[in-house]
């Protein structure tokens, strides 16, 4: 085994050197400067008292308190419901968390095939503490204790749903190496606990439902009645006794708030979920299932998905066969880079994707016209709606079907015949496209949740029907979503163009966590800053012509004009955009990958 | 027509291409030679755009591929070390894309022909993981000739073929140069060089160390035997220990 923890320290050391090699670079050392800074000023808002408006330290603590039971309960509750559907499903492979290089050095050699497995649990160690450490600090309120305190039981429990995921996972490639028999009884050991499982929260749904008050609005008391822990031991016992060893796993975590629990408490739950871990481990280190074949699947499919850029692909004949548009061999040669890049995403067509989202907005909209929908059905799509929108900058960074997929195929895409600019724009509209449509579904939703819910008070004397209202509204929003998504994708490849060793190159999941990190906090600056620069003189340019039509010109502002005030809104933004591609052009042309991709480094 | 001057590619500090200087006249196979690190793939890469030359001028069909890359680069076909394609493209997307990025207007029925002749007619839906690592090669070829190009630039171009795939490839070469296209080919399989190319080229450390037809070649060597095999001069010049024996 110590030979496996001194290549673990190797590697992670490795990996340091690189990254404080690459600060050789001064556009790698700027960048860590302008990311540690907006992360120091990121965190300080959680950390620091008072920082930009931060939280004060336990301002929701009493509430916390009083609804602590509560929360326990619930958290327990859908942590049972994941394990026994998860459970019930049969499928699961053996894999360890090992690379290919990995598996071919360390299975030949004379090593314990237990202390393989204990390396492959280690070896994801760094990245759970890291992840523990910023959600701990992010939840700390700048006190020492309370982060200490997050960090150990969120770093505990995540490490125990690594370890029950590979056991899982063993435990069902087990099942295939043993005789029927004995593979059947374990089986039915299984079914017979998630039966069990299901009784129980059928039995508390039963009980909980029975005595709720009617829904007046109140969620928060709504959801405390239904979840009361002292009512469902008395019309529940079922449910209680198996929540009880859930609630004291996720109480840790939950409770990391709450000040007045006392530390014998405290430690017994710690104590508890040490031993979960402890025996997780032993499970998974003991198992006798053959791990070999099924890691090494795992580590090559991770490998082709990483050298390539694009998962292997599974996919039925008349699939294959269909694009998002037909590409005649004449036309523009850039076009033919946004046709592949839209095939990384979907090889649907593109009008029959537009076609079927506009159908869907019609028909949702005339069903919620026609027949009036409960309140809470339009408030769970309006929240939906609102979630999609939020969500759309984060799906421009998980989409990669652009210059972060084309970095790894130099040797192909170099060599084409199409111009820095043009080519820069190429790769960066399919991800635009992409994200545009997500903005657009959110919008679609939002539109359908507002037609259900009928117009508020301040709608009330719009020159215009509210249909019509909520149209312009929706037709604004896409027009200013369009500029915006296409800003978002040009920073993301101006940055990954700049500092390609730290994007996240290919889609290779996971992979590179301080890749991610990186390209996250490089592009969450560059967007901020750009959306504000680019946004804010549209705005001031929208407001001084919406103050000139009603000050001097005395015309009075129509909901007909919000397109209209829309479009002026993003005219500086497509400025910035077309500049930006621009700079993309010069950049790629210019751009050198000898050193930082490809393989054949100096003197190949 | 390709003709190199004063080639130099440095990577911090260290010159990978020193001053390299040659031509390859229209229908002409020359083949580029030299041990690990001698520099040949980073001249291909130089050669085909993918890394910018530090200083030195590159004309591809009579266009300088840094002042008219456009034009240069659409006379060029590139076929790299390893077989390096789209994964979530299929056989005949690949067709596809590369006949507009090329503006081929014949790219269908030329793209037939071409995977026709590569043995990938059947395989037009295949995805580039579904096909072994010597049809991904063919299909490499085949993307490289798709537009006729004027100048053809092979790194490796063996690799990973079995022996009839070989001899079809070899025919390929020798075919496109006699269409009149300037062939460079960089390899390591001396047998392959000594058939199909006309002149060598030996580079050493980024710098040229001998060039000419092989007549030539044996007649720079010192006490280089007349009937001496390529790579018995190949190892004299690079300096490495040539022994007699198999």
């Amino acid at each position: 085994m110590t030979v496996l923890l001194h290549l673990m320290w190797r590697l992670l050391r490795g990996r340091a050197v690189r990254w404080i090699r690459l600060l050789r670079q001064p556009k790698y050392w700027l960048g860590t400067l302008v990311g540690c800074l907006a992360a120091g000023a990121w965190i300080a808002t959680f950390a620091v008292p008072g920082f930009r408006g931060g939280r004060p330290p336990s301002a929701g603590a009493p509430m916390v308190d009083q609804l602590l039971p509560v929360v326990e309960t619930g958290a327990a509750i859908v942590l049972l419901i994941v394990l026994a559907l998860w459970w019930l499903w049969p499928f699961g492979r053996a894999t360890l968390d090992l690379t290919e290089t990995e598996l071919h050095v360390l299975l030949p050699a004379p090593l314990r095939r237990r202390d393989i497995a204990q390396y492959a649990l280690l070896r994801v160690q760094p990245g759970i503490l890291l992840g523990s450490a910023i959600f701990g600090f992010v939840a700390s309120d700048g006190s020492p204790a309370r982060f200490a305190w997050r960090f150990v039981s969120i770093w505990l429990l995540l490490t125990l749903w690594h370890l029950h995921a590979r056991a899982r996972g063993l435990w069902i490639a087990r099942l295939v190496e043993l005789p029927r028999g004995a593979a059947w009884r374990r089986r039915a050991a299984v079914l017979v606990g998630v039966c069990v499982a299901g009784i129980a929260i059928g039995e508390g749904v039963v009980a909980a439902t029975g005595r709720l008050p009617d829904w007046t609005g109140d969620s928060l008391g709504w959801i405390a009645e239904a979840l009361d822990p002292d009512r469902l031991r008395v019309e529940a016992p079922a449910l209680t006794v198996l929540l009880e060893p859930l609630r004291w796993t996720v109480a840790p975590v939950v409770a990391g708030v709450v000040t007045d629990i006392p530390v014998v408490v405290r430690l017994g739950w710690l104590v508890w979920l040490v031993l979960l871990v402890v025996l997780h481990n032993e499970w998974v280190v003991r198992s006798r299932a053959r791990f070999e074949d099924a890691s090494l699947a795992r580590a090559r499919r991770l490998a082709v998905q990483e050298a390539t850029g694009a998962p292997p692909v599974r996919m039925a004949s008349w699939r294959r066969a269909s694009a998002p548009f037909g590409l005649p061999a004449a036309g523009r040669p850039e076009v033919a880079v946004i046709w592949k890049h839209l095939m990384l995403t979907a090889r649907a067509p593109l009008l029959l994707v537009v076609g079927a989202g506009m159908a869907a907005l019609v028909t949702g909209a005339a069903a919620v016209t026609l027949v009036a929908i409960p309140r809470w059905l339009a408030g769970m799509m309006a929240l939906a709606g609102v979630v999609g929108l939020a969500m759309a900058p984060m799906a421009a960074v998980g989409r990669r079907n652009d210059l972060r997929s084309d970095l790894l195929r130099l040797d192909l895409v170099r060599p084409w015949p199409i111009g820095g600019g043009s080519l820069f724009l190429a790769q960066v509209i399919p991800p635009a496209v992409t994200l545009f449509l997500h903005v657009a579904a959110a919008g679609g939703l939002l539109f359908v949740a507002a037609l259900a819910t009928g117009p508020p008070a301040a709608a009330v004397g719009l020159d215009a029907p509210y249909p019509v209202v909520l149209l312009l509204g929706l037709a604004t929003l896409l027009m200013t979503a369009a500029p915006a998504a296409l800003l978002v994708t040009t920073l993301h490849n101006l940055a990954t163009l700049t500092w390609p060793s730290w994007m996240q190159l290919g889609a290779r999941p996971g992979a590179g966590s301080a890749a991610r990190a990186g390209q996250t906090l490089l592009t969450g600056v560059g967007v901020a800053l750009a959306l504000s620069v680019g946004l804010l003189p549209g705005a001031l340019l929208a407001t001084v012509g919406l103050i000139a039509q009603m000050r001097w010109l005395g015309m009075p502002f129509t909901v007909w004009e919000l397109p209209l005030v829309g479009g002026i809104a993003v005219l500086p933004l497509a400025i910035l955009i077309r500049l930006l591609v621009r700079a993309g052009g010069i950049l790629w042309d210019r751009f050198d990958p000898s050193a930082e991709l490809l393989s054949a480094g100096p003197g190949a | 027509m390709i003709d190199v001057r004063d080639l130099v590619k440095a990577y911090d500090g260290l010159r990978a291409v020193d001053g390299l200087s040659f031509r390859v006249e229209a229908g002409q196979i020359l083949g580029l030679l030299g041990p690990n690190g001698a520099g040949k793939t980073t001249t291909l890469r130089c050669l085909s755009g993918i890394v910018p030359p530090t200083s030195g001028t590159i004309a591809l069909g009579g266009f300088d591929l840094l002042k008219q890359p456009i034009e240069a680069k659409q006379r060029l076909g590139f076929v790299p070390d390893a077989p390096h394609l789209f994964e979530h493209l299929t056989v005949q997307d690949h067709v596809a894309l590369i006949a507009r990025v090329y503006g081929v207007r014949d790219g269908a029925a030329r793209g037939d022909a071409l995977l026709e002749q590569a043995g990938l007619a059947g395989r037009r839906l295949a995805f580039p993981s579904e096909l072994s690592r010597g049809m991904q090669q063919k299909l490499v070829v085949a993307c490289a000739l798709l537009h006729r190009p004027e100048v053809l630039v092979l790194d490796e171009p063996l690799t990973g073929l079995d022996p009839a795939a070989m001899r079809t490839m070899k025919r390929t070469i020798l075919e496109t140069a006699e269409g009149g296209a300037a062939v460079l080919l960089s390899s390591h399989l001396l047998s392959l060089v000594e058939e199909v190319c006309d002149r060598v080229l030996i580079i050493n450390h980024g710098r040229t160390v001998l060039r000419g037809t092989f007549p030539e070649i044996r007649a720079q060597v010192p006490n280089a035997a007349a009937d001496a095999s390529l790579e018995a001069l190949f190892l004299k010049v690079t300096g490495a220990e040539w022994d007699e024996s198999p």
